[in-house]
């Protein structure tokens, strides 16, 4: 139960806008949750909200199975790795991340022995007398990291703390943060908006859309059955249609998009005749190789090379269909050529509209 | 390329702030020079001496005002930083509805003139019945200076990341320990700023505090500004110069700590610098008198320490001495009431002002046994007729000083002021009764002329005057002369008396047309508490020795016959303190004018204005 | 978040409420003499008069005021072309560990009273002065130094700079390094650096500081009485004269609230730009 977070109803307002609306949620003991969500989501004052920094309009935060909500933030056993880091700019790093224990009134030789011991985990060991502003930007952040897990939370809270640094450095900390997690077991909740990140690191995802938690799951499932628009558009799916519904069996059903493409989709319980329909079809379930279910012929349009990978855009018609090829095959193409692509039936998804209030 | 122009920029930057600090300090290495200075004159340099700073030492008003103005200082500064920043932390904390007004009700004080500010908690303090003291001079401080210390904190808070207030919340600490242990640390530099100009603005306010202090709450500027009417003294030097060096020094010790020295590298100048600043609580005393007390308001330069502590000695009492240099003030502060003093010292036409506002108390004749010395040419006078409410003091006059070596002849007319051979050497006083009166004189009417024509003849001369006039001055006219700025002035005669102890070619004239004769009295205020010490007081310098020591000491012309013979030959014979009896006869006194007061403003704003 | 608000107003209400009862309730008395008028022995008698406000209108009185206006303006100017520069080195070029002390030294010499500095100014620009006495030493001719408009620039300067220096320092030292690399990084040259990144980014400095030395410049009186002669009237000058000689309270009350109708209307006028210049 140490370490399991509950979230229920939880409403966040700003004057006229909702920030936060009837939010539940619920993560279990040392698992890694990502909120993923575009700036505005409201992922952040979700987190605000479980660290204590802002109170809700309705609802409950519960922590280890204990009712949080009216407690301040000094008076949760919830810690957080700030975007900006928020480094105490008087202190040394020994002293920034000392700051908790010193609060808690910890004995001096055991401060010091925890800091070292914090610091060495992150990979900070001798560092302890620099200032703040003499050190890198990816040692400020294992800093904020060291003066969080330092405290030995229940709960540690990381609010994009990836999104200053640069991209290599920041997929070396995406592989140790979750080695680190897994080592100290400490729940997790990390907010972000790269849905990458998200994949790398999450145990489970909540995908948040103003204000909303859209879908909650594993990576792989999120990955492979987004169900919502929002949810497929963000997690990389790049083709999204509007369709209309000509004709469904119990295995199969017939589906017509607005730019006029006709395709094969495998019936999933949802495609009845004549109903408006939106359809997510991922880049690289599209070959330009295989035939499979559905195939049309059309005309490379554009090309954006993406190093491992090219990603051919193919006109069919009135419609441009993002198509992702490895580039062992792609080096024979060029704007211009004709070329068919095909793609199975169970590539195609089918997904809620998600618009709230719709 | 752009990194060579850099190079250069910077260089150029750097010489100009050199240049800059040079303009800064140079003021400061002036007074620091004449601190060290034999000369009392603050003119050439004569060898080298810690008299000044002996002297400073052993002068209980500049020893009792600094330390009033370091405790005043220190209070102020705690309150006002104090408050300041928890009014710019509000604003950071929360969004107020109604924010911007909120914050333009903060900093709006900036605005206001310092002087309407004064006069306008004067009547606060008269209205709530408030005593003048300490009290009200702190609060008054911490009235004007709250804004500033709230516009330094608040531009430094903007910049401030709430988030770190956040970590620390998050790591534990309540709402004190983070405001302690994180906001402060972060906000320091910003509260340390509006702290060093808090307690800058304090230590230099004259106006304000000129208006609102109270008995025993003299400050240092207060004193300065009494003594400059003798220019500004090496003593005041000396002072400003050993406060400039402990404030540096603790300056000093804040930068050793700053990077990192230990405590011990900073005891030393921390330890010098506290203890210039504690030498004059220890020097001064203080603590609440036992005995009687004689709370006394008079000009500055009036009465010697020795002959105040031979008044304590003899009736067992301590005598609080405040000092003013204006008659304005003297009756701005018993117009407003409460004042608290048992003695003060007006002028012939400010006397006339209080006695018709019932604001003294009537002479008991019958205490006064000394009374009989005085001279009767000074007794029973418009002001006070049959002396019910004063006894004079001291008197004086104005008139022409000149230097002897450098006018073309000696001057015996007022005209010798107007003349356009002394162009750009004379020098007149900044004061609208006597520069108008010399201008009326010089025309052969009264110095208290009201007649319209009279009055705009004088002021064509004086605009015509104008350009002929280096200076107006009233406080260090004789300063002037002796430096050689100008060659002649008009003048009060007191100051040139001591000019003349200083150079031989000073010389004061009585001009044939007549002048002004002016007499300072002593007199109870209504409200005085010890009523019968102030007369014990007044008899005391009534009698014979003492007002020849008073007169001695401090070279004005005393009204008392008795102590004449007690003079020394040079003084009783030195024409400027006791003018031949002829030049007295034709003396005139400045009358209060009542509304045409304001004809006689209007007169000199006229002539400024050009 | 009620409890922040509760929080913020006891943060809040002290000072507010110090002021009301220092500032405003005088003002208020202020406001109430300056409709009264003078009685013979320099008293207020109440009246409920505009008298002294169309008396303060007089073209002798107006011209003082715009006189003032000048003054204060030019030595706005003046502070914040000597004061820029001066800042930039210090915020941007000094070495760091000394920053902080030397921005201390700019405000040292205000812990001596201004009035002994003026003095000692005067003995440096005198006829016979040291300025002088030194010109003569290398053989060129005395200038005139004192008791003229150069003078009273010249401590007004004096008086005003830290004031300038100080706010400008502060915003110069908050400055972000990469916006010039950036800037510099796009081709532009030190003089367009400065135009287009360092001055607007310093503008809420510079909007500060040319309030703060604005303002107390309107109603100087030292420096033009010690330095200039006493020879103009500024209108600091004329309402010090109203309260400490003529004691024509009403009209000094009146004078004053001319004068901070100007400083209302100007800071209203430029109200965009300041407003602006918060917002950065």
């Amino acid at each position: 139960m140490k370490g399991a977070l509950g979230i229920r109803g939880v409403t966040k307002r700003y004057g006229d806008t909702v920030a936060v609306r009837d939010v539940s949620l619920d993560v279990e003991p040392g698992q890694f949750l990502t909120l993923l969500g575009p700036s505005g989501c409201g992922k952040t004052t979700l987190l605000r909200l479980v660290a204590g920094f802002e109170a809700p309009d309705a609802g409950q935060v519960s922590l280890s199975g204990r009712d949080v909500t009216a407690l301040p933030a000094h008076k949760r056993p919830v810690n957080t790795v700030f975007q900006q880091y928020a480094l105490f700019p008087h202190r040394t790093v020994f002293g920034n991340v000392a700051f908790g224990l010193e609060v808690r009134g910890t004995p001096r030789p055991e401060i010091a022995r925890r800091v070292e011991a914090t610091l060495e985990l992150v990979r900070l060991a001798g560092l302890g007398a620099r200032r703040v502003d003499e050190i890198s930007g990816g040692q400020k952040q294992r800093v904020a990291l060291a003066r969080a897990l330092v405290l030995e939370p229940e709960l540690l809270l990381l609010d994009e703390p990836m999104a200053a640094l640069d991209p290599k450095l920041r997929q070396g900390m995406q592989v140790e943060l979750k080695n680190l997690q897994e080592r100290v077991g400490i729940t997790f909740v990390f907010v972000t908006h790269d849905q990458d990140e998200a994949l790398v690191m999450a145990d489970r995802i909540a995908v948040m859309n103003q204000g909303r938690i859209e879908q909650i799951g594993g990576p792989e499932e999120l990955y492979e059955r987004p169900r919502t628009r929002f949810a497929a558009d963000f997690l990389g799916v790049a083709n999204l249609f509007e369709a209309r519904v000509e004709s469904a069996t119990d295995a199969v059903a017939r589906v017509r998009t607005e730019s006029g493409l006709a395709f094969d989709a495998q019936q999933d319980g949802g495609y009845r005749k004549g109903a408006r329909v939106w359809l997510g079809l991922r880049s690289e379930r599209i070959s330009l190789v295989e035939r499979s279910g559905n195939a049309f012929e059309g005309t490379i349009d554009d090309e954006i090379f993406l190093g491992d990978w090219t990603d051919w855009r193919v006109r069919v018609g009135a419609a441009v269909l993002s198509v992702g090829e490895g580039n062992v095959l792609a080096r024979a193409r060029r704007r211009g050529d004709r070329v068919t692509l095909s793609f199975p039936p169970d590539a195609v998804l089918r997904l809620e509209d998600g618009e709230p209030g719709a | 390329m752009a990194g060579r122009t850099g190079v250069g920029a910077g260089r150029g930057l750097g010489l100009l702030t050199a240049l800059v600090y040079a303009f800064l300090y140079a003021p400061i290495l002036v007074l620091t020079a004449l601190s060290f200075n034999a000369s009392r004159l603050s003119g050439a340099w004569e060898g080298f001496t810690l008299d000044w700073y002996l002297r400073a030492a052993a002068n209980p008003a500049i020893l009792a005002s600094l330390r009033n103005s370091l405790l005043v200082g220190a209070v102020v500064t705690a309150l006002a930083t104090a408050l300041a920043t928890a009014a710019a932390l509000a604003f950071h904390r929360h969004r107020f509805r109604r924010q911007a007004a909120l914050e333009t009700l903060l900093t709006l004080p900036t605005v206001a003139p310092e002087i309407v500010l004064a006069a306008s908690l004067l009547l606060l303090f008269a209205a709530l019945g408030l005593r003048l003291g300490f009290a009200t001079v702190i609060l008054s401080h911490v009235a004007f200076t709250l804004s500033y210390a709230f516009v330094v904190v608040r531009a430094r808070i903007a910049g401030f990341d709430r988030s770190l207030e956040e970590a620390a919340m998050d790591l534990g600490a309540g709402p004190l320990r983070t405001f302690l242990m994180v906001t402060l640390p972060a906000l320091l530099p910003a509260v340390a700023a509006a702290a060093l100009l808090v307690f800058a603005l304090s230590i230099d306010d004259y106006v304000v505090t000129s208006f609102v202090a109270g008995v025993g709450a003299t400050t240092l500027p207060l004193q300065i500004y009494s003594m400059v009417k003798s220019g500004v003294s090496p003593e005041i030097n000396a002072v400003s110069t050993l406060l400039l060096a402990a404030t540096g020094l603790l300056l000093l010790a804040a930068f050793l700590l700053e990077q990192g020295r230990s405590w011990r590298a900073a005891a030393l100048p921390i330890g010098l610098g506290l203890a210039v600043l504690g030498a004059p609580f220890v020097l001064a005393g203080g603590g609440a008198p036992t005995g009687r007390v004689l709370n006394l308001y008079i000009w500055s330069g009036y009465i010697a320490p020795e002959t105040i502590a031979k008044f304590e000695a003899r009736h067992a009492a301590k005598v609080n001495l405040d000092l003013y240099d204006s008659n304005e003030a003297l009756l701005a502060k018993l117009q407003a009431g409460n004042a608290g003093y048992d003695i003060v010292c007006p002028s012939d036409y400010s006397l006339q002002v209080l006695r018709a506002q019932g604001l003294l108390r009537r002479l008991d004749r019958a205490a006064l046994p000394h009374f009989g010395n005085l001279d009767p040419a000074f007794l029973d006078r418009s002001y006070d007729p049959g002396n019910a409410h004063s006894v004079p003091y001291f008197w004086g006059t104005s008139g022409i000083a000149y230097h002897a070596g450098r006018v073309a002849e000696p001057p015996a007319s007022w005209g010798a002021l107007f003349d356009p051979r002394y162009r750009g050497r004379i020098l007149m006083l900044d004061d609208a009764r006597e520069a108008i009166g010399a201008a009326l004189k010089w025309r052969g009417h009264s110095l208290n002329s009201t007649d319209p024509r009279q009055l705009a003849a004088a002021r064509e001369d004086l605009l015509r005057q104008k350009p002929l006039v280096r200076t107006y001055n009233s406080s260090n006219f004789e300063d002037v002369l002796l430096s050689g700025d100008v060659w002649l002035e008009q003048a009060w005669n007191g100051q040139i008396a001591k000019a003349m102890e200083l150079d031989a070619e000073i010389r004061y004239v009585l001009p044939r047309e007549g002048s002004t004769l002016f007499i300072d009295n002593l007199a109870i205020p209504r409200d005085a508490r010890d009523v019968a010490l102030a007369h014990a007081f007044i008899d005391f310098t009534l009698e014979a020795e003492i007002a020849a020591e008073i007169c001695r000491s401090m070279k004005y012309s005393s009204p008392n016959r008795a102590a004449l013979p007690l003079l020394p030959a040079e003084l009783r014979g030195n024409p400027a303190v006791f003018p031949p009896p002829e030049a007295m006869a034709r003396l005139e006194l400045i009358q209060d004018l009542g509304d045409a007061t304001i004809a006689y403003d209007r007169l000199w704003t006229e002539v400024k204005a050009r | 978040m009620r409890h922040a608000r509760r929080h913020a107003l006891g943060l809040l209400l002290p000072s507010l409420g110090l002021l009301l009862v220092l500032f405003y309730l005088p003002q208020l008395l202020m406001l109430a003499v300056s409709l009264g008028r003078r009685t013979a022995y320099g008293g207020v008698e109440r009246s409920y008069s505009l008298a002294n406000y169309l008396r303060a209108l007089e073209p002798l009185y107006l011209a003082i005021l715009w006189r003032s206006v000048v003054l204060a303006a030019v030595t706005t100017l003046v502070c914040l072309l000597v004061a820029y520069p001066v800042a930039y080195w210090l915020a941007r070029r000094a070495p760091a560990r000394y920053r902080s002390a030397l921005l201390a030294l700019v405000i040292l010499p205000f812990w001596t009273s201004f009035l002994v500095r003026m003095y000692a100014w005067i003995v440096l620009l005198r006829s016979e002065g040291i300025v002088n006495l030194t010109l003569g030493a290398l053989g060129l001719p005395p200038l005139e130094l004192l008791y003229n408009d150069f003078a009273v620039l010249l401590g007004q300067l004096y008086g005003e700079l830290p004031f300038m220096i100080v706010p400008l320092y502060v915003s110069l030292e908050k400055l972000d390094p990469s916006l010039l690399e950036a800037a510099a990084d796009l081709g532009a040259d030190a003089r367009r650096r400065f135009a287009s990144v360092v001055l607007p980014q310093t503008l809420p400095g510079i909007a500060a500081g040319c309030v703060l030395v604005f303002i107390p410049s309107l109603g100087c009186y030292l420096a033009p009485d010690l330095l200039g002669g006493g020879k103009t009237a500024y209108v600091g000058n004329l309402i010090q004269a109203q309260f400490a000689v003529a004691r024509d309270m009403p009209f000094g009350a009146a004078l004053s609230f001319v004068l901070s109708l100007v400083v209302a209307a100007l800071l209203l006028l430029f109200r965009r730009p300041l407003a602006k210049a918060q917002a950065l």
